[in-house]
């Protein structure tokens, strides 16, 4: 786009007819940009970052795995083929066998299952939890946030692995009690967040216009303060995944989560222990299973991260 | 001589969406001793056009000029080192918000002693004199004491009066002051506009006074650039531009703000529109779609500059043998 | 001289700040004890430096917040300690624009949901809405086709004209015009002010219009009352406060402005006020505008001047 500039003689030549006053201001508010939205934008954004976009597609892939391949395969997670126990990876069995001759791809995607469901459905009680407690918190304030936030101090002073083992006794160990277990305390990260948020933002001019316009507590924080809270919320929400998935392998791996014959990627980890030394593909594949799926959220949640809040960019 | 003489500066900044052309080929000087202000309101260029002269830009933008010369040296092919060197001891910059140009972390004495040490080489003892001295030449009261402090200590006013000091530490010969009183109380700014008067006596340095107050203007400059768009549209010396002015947005400019003896009642004359959207803008004049004189030719070219006067020149095609006489209405 | 839309009577308006070792908190008198009647269809232009409460003024008087002493009576009822259900019939009679046009305005809403927000609290039927969303959007000069865009896609003044809209869906009697123009670009306030004075002319509103611009406030005001520190120090018709201002503080104020034209400006001689302006915390007795009068005497220092009606609708609190 150049400017247009004419030589001197060209410009004297110009007809009369371009200089006639004649005022148009039909366009005068028009607004030649095309119209976007933040979400728009921030999609473009999130876009651009190729390892986030790259863990996404990975992330959307082990889904479809893990719902699909167990409706299909001719295997099931607790089936055996006492014909090839302890088997290498094999066109039959492309992660192999275990010591019980059950197929270690399946036992694998069943481990997906648990894992991704534990990951979603903990960060989604989290939001639930955590933008409620950390709203009302922070758009509150004064006695009632003091309150709130003391008692939030004292449960994030109680050692996890104390409750979390108490909670499995009680509830016995399966997905149910995991999820209770990560859930029990993980919410008060979103909730600080989403209380700094609010603190900020309930002095925003467009929430005293709100009040002006006659809105309740519960009106201002669902139509202005936590949709503007939005970025920060997704970003914690979306490194709370990969921390439930990875605890929920942990407390497995030690034996107080999910049990045999069910398989959860911690508990098939545990299990390679005895025989790593002889059967190494026990061991390597839930690892790399769990490795994956780790790198590809944390890629999403810096790709958020980056793409919500651009400031925040290196 | 000219301190400073621009050639056809053009400035970009890449962003997401495209590319914002925030200036568009200009050319001014700055005589020796002269107080320049250049007016414009928000997205004009104003501020961009000094920050590309004094190659203070962020990375995503892109200059090119035919030339930039200061005090006789060409200044447009400068290395950041060379051009940070130019900076505290010949150029001195006096922005508008100086909480963010004042470092949080240092005392007054630190950001205040270091462009002596620097530039005048000089020792810590001397530097401290010479800082005591700055801070009574800017009346700052009780001077001593400020020296230890932070600036988050200080209110606007001692704030920008400390960034004054510091640009004019080493006697530069260029003081740049981009919208030195906006963020301040008009008390306050009654009293940096006293103290940067009297600078422009005592000194012979030359000021360019970048704002969008043409009351500041008024009171502080010998001869104004007007900005629309990215482009120069009108310069003059101050009574060329206040009671000459040729251009509908000079005159636009100083019929948008109530006079000082205007009564309640009579209606002030806004420019219609909004200003241009510099990502894409428009192909000829920037300043045609808010134009109540625009003609089909201002929409198609850039009008050339009109020279009336030895300084007044207009860049507007209303100035053409065959466009219409035209007046300002006040 | 009509009944009064509102009568403000001493209003006080502390706000804690911090705490010291011994929990006795500290106060910020942002506003104290400050009297003044709106009429209605009346401009009231309310002028002064940043800190000296005049914001706060605004939002007592839609009760934002919830002044710490004196009274607020609007046609008659007190509404001072109205809670927040009990003072909503007042309040949609009464709205407010903002300064700051790109905080004012919820960047996750469209046009036409901010617009329609006020009207949607109050229960108005949805094919209604839309009817007055139509109407009041040609009214502020935007198009139909910009309904459905969001906030940052307008210019600064665009977005004012939105926040205008807002404020007049619901019909109101008083609007608090909080320095409605001080973001914007010079080309851009006249049309604001305009819009607003065009506004009044149709619907009869009062206005209190709080700016620290004095020419702006001489232009659009029908009186002027001048704050400094918590204090109205000067109040009279708009003719009469240019022309025969008496407050000290006034006078410095009405010479700092810079006056655009250069001939003008150098026959003008500046009164340049020494020193800042002081914090509200816990001020000192007195005039508060002591430490930087001129004509400051020592009664000055000990006793609060009394507003006193030096001629007919012009008040001052001043010892001199």
């Amino acid at each position: 786009m150049s400017v247009q500039i004419l030589d001197n003689n060209a410009y004297a030549a110009l007809p009369e007819d371009m200089f006639v006053i004649g005022i148009d201001e039909s366009h005068a508010e028009d607004i030649p940009r095309p119209s976007t939205t933040y979400w728009h934008d921030v999609w473009q954004r999130f876009r651009r970052d190729r390892l986030a976009v790259i863990g996404l597609v990975v992330i959307v892939i082990m889904t479809l795995m893990c719902i699909i391949i167990p409706m299909v395969s001719p295997y099931t997670y607790d089936g055996s083929d006492y014909m090839n126990m302890n088997a290498g990876p094999s066109l039959q069995h492309p992660c192999g066998t275990d010591q019980l001759g059950r197929d270690q791809f399946i036992r694998i995607m069943y481990g997906a299952r648990i894992s991704l469901t534990i990951g979603f459905v903990a960060a989604a009680i989290n939001f639930l939890i955590g933008v409620l407690y950390g709203g009302l918190s922070g758009y509150l304030g004064g006695r009632v946030d003091m309150v709130m936030m003391r008692i939030v101090d004292i449960l994030s002073s109680l050692p996890s692995l104390l409750y979390i083992v108490l909670i499995m006794l009680i509830f016995g160990s399966n997905m149910g009690s995991v999820i209770l277990a990560l859930c029990f305390t993980s919410w008060i990260g979103t909730a600080r967040v989403v209380r700094s948020e609010v603190m900020h933002l309930k002095h925003s001019e467009y929430v005293l216009a709100g009040r002006l316009a006659g809105a309740n507590t519960w009106h201002l924080l669902i139509q202005h303060l936590i949709p503007n809270a939005m970025g920060p919320i997704i970003v914690s929400t979306a490194f709370l995944i990969p921390g439930a998935i990875f605890s929920e392998a942990f407390l497995s791996f030690l034996g107080i989560g999910i049990q045999a014959p069910r398989a959860s990627w911690g508990s098939l980890a545990n299990a390679a222990i005895p025989v790593m030394q002889m059967y190494p593909h026990l061991m390597l594949f839930p690892v790399i299973a769990i490795c994956v799926t780790m790198f590809s959220f944390n890629f999403i949640g810096d790709g958020l991260r980056d793409a919500l809040d651009p400031r925040l960019k290196k | 001589m000219n301190l400073l003489e621009v050639k056809n500066l053009n400035t970009s900044f890449h962003i997401g969406v495209g590319t914002v052309q925030a200036v568009r080929g200009i050319s001014f000087h700055v005589a020796q001793g002269e107080s320049l202000g250049i007016v414009g309101e928000s997205g004009s260029g104003k501020s961009v056009t000094m920050l590309s002269v004094t190659g203070l830009l962020p990375y995503n933008a892109e200059i090119s000029s035919d030339s930039i010369t200061f005090d006789g040296r060409e200044i447009s092919g400068l290395s950041k080192k060379e051009m940070r060197k130019l900076h505290g001891s010949e150029i001195g910059m006096i922005f508008q918000d100086p909480m963010t140009s004042l470092n949080p972390l240092f005392t007054v004495e630190n950001q205040l002693t270091e462009p002596l040490k620097i530039h005048r080489h000089m020792d810590k003892a001397s530097a401290r004199e010479k800082a005591l001295a700055l801070l009574r030449q800017v009346d700052i009261p009780n001077p001593e004491a400020r020296l230890k402090q932070y600036p988050h200590e200080l209110s606007g006013g001692l704030r920008q009066r400390v960034m004054i000091a510091i640009a004019i530490a080493c006697a530069p010969k260029l003081i740049i002051a981009d919208e030195p009183t906006t963020a301040l109380d008009v008390t306050i700014q009654a009293q940096i506009l006293e103290l940067l008067q009297g600078l422009k006596r005592d000194s012979r340095a030359s000021i360019i006074m970048i704002t969008h107050d043409m009351g500041v203007i008024a009171s502080m400059c010998s001869r104004i650039l007007v900005m629309y768009g990215g482009t120069i549209c009108e310069q003059g010396d101050v009574r060329e531009i206040f009671y000459g002015a040729r251009h509908p947005y000079t005159w636009g400019l100083l019929n948008s703000i109530p006079k000082v003896h205007q009564k309640r009642g009579e209606k002030l004359v806004p420019i219609h529109g909004t200003p241009p959207d510099m990502l894409q803008p428009p192909a000829g004049c920037p300043f045609a779609p808010r134009c109540r004189y625009c003609m089909p030719v201002c929409r198609a070219y850039m009008p050339p500059e009109t020279a009336l006067s030895e300084t007044h020149r207009v860049a507007c095609h209303l100035m053409h043998p065959k466009a219409p006489k035209v007046t300002r209405e006040d | 001289m009509d009944q009064p839309l509102i009568e403000v009577k001493s209003l006080q308006m502390y706000f804690p700040v911090g705490n010291n070792i011994f929990g006795r908190r500290k106060q910020l008198k942002a506003v104290d004890g400050v009297s003044f009647d709106l009429y209605p269809a009346e401009t009231f232009g309310l002028v002064g430096e940043s800190g000296c409460g005049k914001t706060t003024v605004g939002r007592a008087l839609v009760r934002l917040y919830r002044p710490t002493g004196g009274r607020i009576i609007y046609r008659g009822t007190d509404i001072t300690d109205l809670d927040e259900k009990a003072v909503q019939p007042y309040r949609s009679k009464m709205q407010m624009i903002f300064q700051d046009p790109y905080a004012s305005l919820n960047p996750r809403m469209t046009v036409s949901s901010i617009i329609a927000e006020p009207m949607a609290l109050q229960q108005v039927p949805q094919a209604d809405i839309d009817a007055r969303v139509r109407e009041l959007v040609a009214q502020v000069g935007l198009k139909q086709d910009h309904l459905n865009r969001y906030p940052h896609e307008f210019s600064g003044g665009q977005r004012q004209r939105i926040g205008i809209a807002r404020a007049l869906a619901m019909r109101p009697e008083f609007v608090v015009c909080d320095e409605p123009i001080s973001a914007l670009d010079v080309s851009i306030q006249a049309q604001v002010i305009n819009m607003l004075e065009e506004l009044q002319a149709q619907m009869g509103m009062t206005y209190l219009f709080v700016s620290h611009d004095l020419s702006m406030v001489r232009h659009i005001s029908h009186r002027v009352g001048v704050m400094y520190l918590g204090h109205m120090v000067e109040l009279a018709e708009v003719e009469e406060l240019y022309s025969n201002m008496q407050h000290p503080y006034t006078q410095a104020l009405m010479s700092a402005v810079p006056i655009a034209d250069p001939d003008l400006a150098a026959q003008t001689r500046r009164i340049v006020l020494q020193g800042d302006v002081p914090q509200p915390i816990d001020p000192p007795p007195g005039c508060p505008f002591a430490s930087r009068c001129r004509y400051c005497k020592p009664v000055c220092r000990e006793a609060m001047p009394d507003m006193r009606e030096i001629s007919p609708g012009h008040f001052l609190a001043c010892h001199l």
